[in-house]
């Protein structure tokens, strides 16, 4: 009885959310509120049980490294290396295009895609109106490709670091940080290298060369008036690389990543200490506690035991399978994310994927693989999409839902059919 | 400016060498007991020195503790109770989350309402019988705080009402400081009843599974003698700054509408529908199961779905310094507590009394009182709330008395006891006319030490009362 309830409030919350007719944050906690309400009622469970059994650590884990990108996005030094590298493109439309994305690509591997588009789109727009191009193409790039670049690492995106913890805490020494950068980096590449052809083909018509006269005003800017504050930049650099190094040396001696990155957050912010209250208050306390909620409602699946019936379902279905274990968590979490917001997938599938390692190892990094490029599907699937329309609207020039779905929908095909071949490709290798 | 910024690199050392002592003292003397109380008490002075963000700071102290006792793990002094855990996560699993979740929901409850112009409505309302005469309203503005006392925390209590006094106070000409300072040590006082009433309560309660309507039979009539038993002694020591103010400005100020502080219709109709059910649930909610973190917690949500794309505005400006720092304080706790430091407290402690039912409550109330006269008063409830649980076996009243001790303790000797004396002398301060501290220890403490002995009196009572 409780499950058919818990199930139901489970099911109406998420149709709620995807409406995005209502604030998501606060309809994940009422849906919490109520379902524990039914666990109470229904005498299954306490509401102290609920809460304590949402993954407190993944909260804190995605609380931190929020401290840290908005530490390092604050500094203003990834708007200034943005215009420093593409200097040499000398405002030529098709290579300012491409070293844009290129350095979208890299930066993704360290800020999440939310952070990614906020530092990327205001500059973007800025530049394309000095030369006076059409911004929408490079927007639509961008979060394309800001969320396939995010899958090697995992602080890249909020989905990652929601998988990567819950398996790192349900079955510690499957999840390797390193592991999963030698598996998703040439892969990102190599999506990378297909994509970007396709963009200018797909765009030529819009990538006409500026006027003259603008490129040379353009060129004359000096870049280094973006910089705020060279020390944060470099505190968070350092802090980054004490992360990287922990998530993937740290974990070999059994440190936990939220450990690591509690640390470094808080010494960053005991550097940063004058505006301590200011990183607070940019830290993104909607996704934080929208978390909240959506474990909250999990925990309420599991305690049900909804989520092991599922897991045993997905795993009777696989009958250990490989192959067909690959192809279902490939196709499935990205479909599902293209309707809805990876995140809540995530924490719904990573507990499965972690059910799911008997049969393959790799299952839990085609997990993220899936949800990231199932971003962007459709264009509501992932939130740094709906960043780039937003940006778009706000300069009265909008990306329409159909303009977005005409090019990212297909190359996501594509890049999921090529994900496919790659995954079978390792198991079959190793 | 120079001077700001050594002190944080300073402060990094200083935790640095405070990590690298507590660790090299795991590894050469196989203990984690020391290591732990080293990190606790450099972490503490380090935020009680003022010199770095407590927020930043409680944080890294609970990440070094986690890395004691990572190390410690690793050499097999420590266990897991759950072999699939690490100990980082029963470090995390331990913090008291539905407490962390609750002061969080009440906040968006209280900037929510607050933008709503619900407050000011209320203020205004509540002062204009007064006419001028500055002793009624004096006695109004206490009344008032005494009555939200109690379904908010002291903090909540302070940030609604202290802002409202000081605009009051300006438009009257009355000097808003013995306002500010009653009102803080009225809603510390007045919270002893309600469970949600302050956050040491609801930790103390969470820890000894205290009984919501015991605590509130016992309490209420007290709390409402310490009321009677002040307001004399406060009306005395002020009254000579106390006149009445000219007629005619009395008029401008009252002549206002109140109406006229609703800045959205409908949001402020929601806010009072909210506060209602708010009431309400943690009233009655108890007895059918339902936890004050459950009320607050959908009525939060209730409140951000309407305020629609607000909601996230309203979530920026909840409390998160504080929130976190009680956190890392809670992480903090959990860690002694994993060592085992309570437990040896709460033996010694538990030897000392011995089984003297009076003689543990005498000592639960002055010595918590004393503890969080100079630390705030959450953690002395943290630490010390486990022995109150064990000492419960000698009498039911005995975690009531810890509740009392730390709500008065928060305002002898210094205002640092209790972050709602904060928040009324950063408000004064901000309108540069700071209630200097010396102010504050003197009423405060006078009427704190009235109010224990009173306490402590009454609660012999009880105990006698209840066959002890």
């Amino acid at each position: 009885m409780a499950a058919e309830l818990v199930l139901i409030v489970f099911v109406g919350t998420y149709i709620a959310i995807s409406s995005e007719k209502v604030n998501r944050t606060a309809t994940a906690l009422l849906g919490m509120g109520i379902a524990g309400l039914v666990l109470v009622v229904t005498g299954t469970s306490t509401f102290t049980d609920v809460v304590n059994t949402v993954e407190w650590q993944t909260v804190l884990f995605v609380t931190a490294m929020m401290i840290i990108v908005t530490i390092a996005a604050g500094s203003g030094m990834f708007q200034f290396l943005a215009i420093e590298l593409t200097r040499p493109s000398h405002g030529e439309t098709k290579k300012l295009f491409v070293s844009f994305l290129a350095f979208v690509f890299v930066i993704s591997l360290f800020l999440d895609t939310t952070s990614t588009m906020l530092i990327m789109a205001p500059l973007t727009i800025e530049v394309c109106r000095a030369l006076d191009i059409d911004f929408r193409p490079f927007l639509i790039s961008e979060s394309v490709v800001c969320n396939f670049a995010s899958i090697p690492s995992i602080v890249g995106a909020v989905p990652n670091l929601v998988i990567a913890e819950v398996i790192a805490e349900e079955a510690s020494g499957i999840f390797d940080a390193g592991i999963m950068f030698v598996l998703l980096m040439p892969l990102s590449i190599i999506l990378f290298v297909v994509s970007i052809p396709i963009f200018l083909r797909y765009f030529r018509d819009l990538l006409i060369p500026g006027d003259d006269e603008l490129i040379n005003n353009f060129l004359l800017i000096d870049p280094s008036y973006m910089i705020r504050s060279k020390k944060d930049f470099y505190a968070s650099i350092i802090g980054m690389v004490v992360l990287a190094l922990g998530f993937t040396i740290g974990h070999s001696v059994g440190f936990q990543p939220s450990m690591i990155a509690i640390i470094v957050a808080a010494f960053l912010l005991i550097l940063t200490r004058e505006w301590v209250d200011d990183v607070l208050k940019k830290v993104n306390w909607g996704t934080v506690f929208f978390l909240v909620g959506l474990f909250g409602l999990v925990a309420s699946l599991e305690i049900t035991g909804v989520i092991h019936w599922l897991a045993v379902a997905v795993g009777s279905f696989l009958a250990d399978n490989e192959v067909l274990g690959i192809i279902f968590m490939t196709w499935v979490p990205s479909l599902i994310s293209g309707v809805i917001d990876n995140i809540p997938v995530s924490t719904v599938l990573a507990p499965i994927a972690v059910s799911l390692v008997t049969i393959n190892p790799i299952l839990p990094y085609v997990l993220i693989f899936a949800v990231n490029i199932g971003g962007f599907l459709l264009p509501i699937g992932a939130p740094a999409n709906i960043l780039a329309i937003a940006f778009s609207e706000k300069e009265h020039k909008p990306i329409r839902f159909v303009d977005f779905a005409k090019i990212a929908t297909p190359l996501s095909l594509l890049m999921l059919a090529i994900g496919t071949g790659w995954f079978l490709l390792i198991s079959a290798l190793f | 400016m120079n001077r700001e910024v050594g002190a944080e690199i300073v402060a990094a050392i200083i935790v640095l060498v405070m990590a690298i002592v507590a660790l090299v003292w795991t590894v050469l003397t196989q203990d984690l007991g020391i290591p732990v109380i080293i990190v606790f008490i450099g972490t503490y002075a380090i935020i009680s020195s003022e010199k770095v963000n407590r927020t930043a700071m409680s944080l890294l102290g609970m990440a070094i503790v986690g890395v004691v006792l990572f190390v410690g793990f690793n050499m097999g002094l420590i266990g897991v109770e759950n072999p699939d855990h690490s100990i980082f996560q029963e470090l995390i699993l331990h913090i008291e989350w539905d407490t962390i979740l609750f002061v969080t929901a009440m906040m968006i409850i209280v900037s929510v309402a607050g933008a709503s112009g619900l407050f000011q409505f209320i203020a205004l309302n509540i002062a204009a019988p007064s006419g001028g005469d500055h002793k009624k309203l004096f006695i109004t503005f206490l009344v008032f705080v005494a009555g939200i006392s109690l379904f908010f925390d002291t903090v909540s209590t302070m940030l609604i009402i202290a802002p409202l006094t000081i605009e009051i106070c300006k438009a009257l000409e009355i000097d808003f400081k013995p306002f500010l300072i009653s009102e803080a040590i009225v809603c510390n006082f007045s919270s002893i009843p309600s469970i949600v009433g302050a956050v040491p309560n609801l930790v103390i309660a969470g820890y000894t599974n205290l009984d919501v309507g015991f605590l509130f039979v016992v309490f209420m009539p007290l709390s409402i003698i310490l009321f009677l038993v002040s307001l004399p002694i406060l009306l005395r020591w002020y009254g000579s700054k106390f006149g009445t103010t000219d007629q005619y400005r009395v008029d401008a100020v009252f002549s206002i509408d109140p109406h006229t502080m609703i800045k959205d219709d409908l949001e402020f109709k929601v806010s009072v529908v909210a506060i209602v059910v708010l009431i309400v649930g943690f009233a009655i909610g108890p007895t059918l199961g339902i936890i004050p973190l459950m009320v607050a917690l959908v009525v939060a949500a209730f409140m951000l779905l309407l305020s629609h794309e607000r909601a996230d505005a309203f979530l920026n400006k909840v409390g998160w310094g504080t929130v976190f720092f009680l956190v890392g304080l809670f992480g903090l706790v959990v860690a002694l507590d994993l060592t085992g430091l309570i437990r040896a407290l709460a033996d010694w402690v538990g030897n000392i009394i011995g089984t003297n039912a009076a003689f543990a409550t005498v000592f639960l109330i002055w010595i918590p009182a004393m503890l969080s006269a100079f630390l705030d008063n959450l953690p002395v409830s943290a630490v010390l709330a486990p022995i109150a649980f064990d000492l419960a076996t000698l009498s039911p009243v005995i975690p009531l008395a810890l509740v009392f001790a730390v709500n008065i303790g928060g305002y002898i000797f210094t205002p640092l006891g209790s972050p709602a004396n904060m928040v009324a002398i950063g408000l004064s301060e901000t309108e540069h006319d700071p209630i200097p501290f010396i102010e504050f220890i003197k009423i405060g403490t006078l009427l704190g030490l009235i109010h224990l002995a009173i306490g402590s009196g009454y609660l012999l009572l009880v105990m006698f009362l209840l066959g002890g």
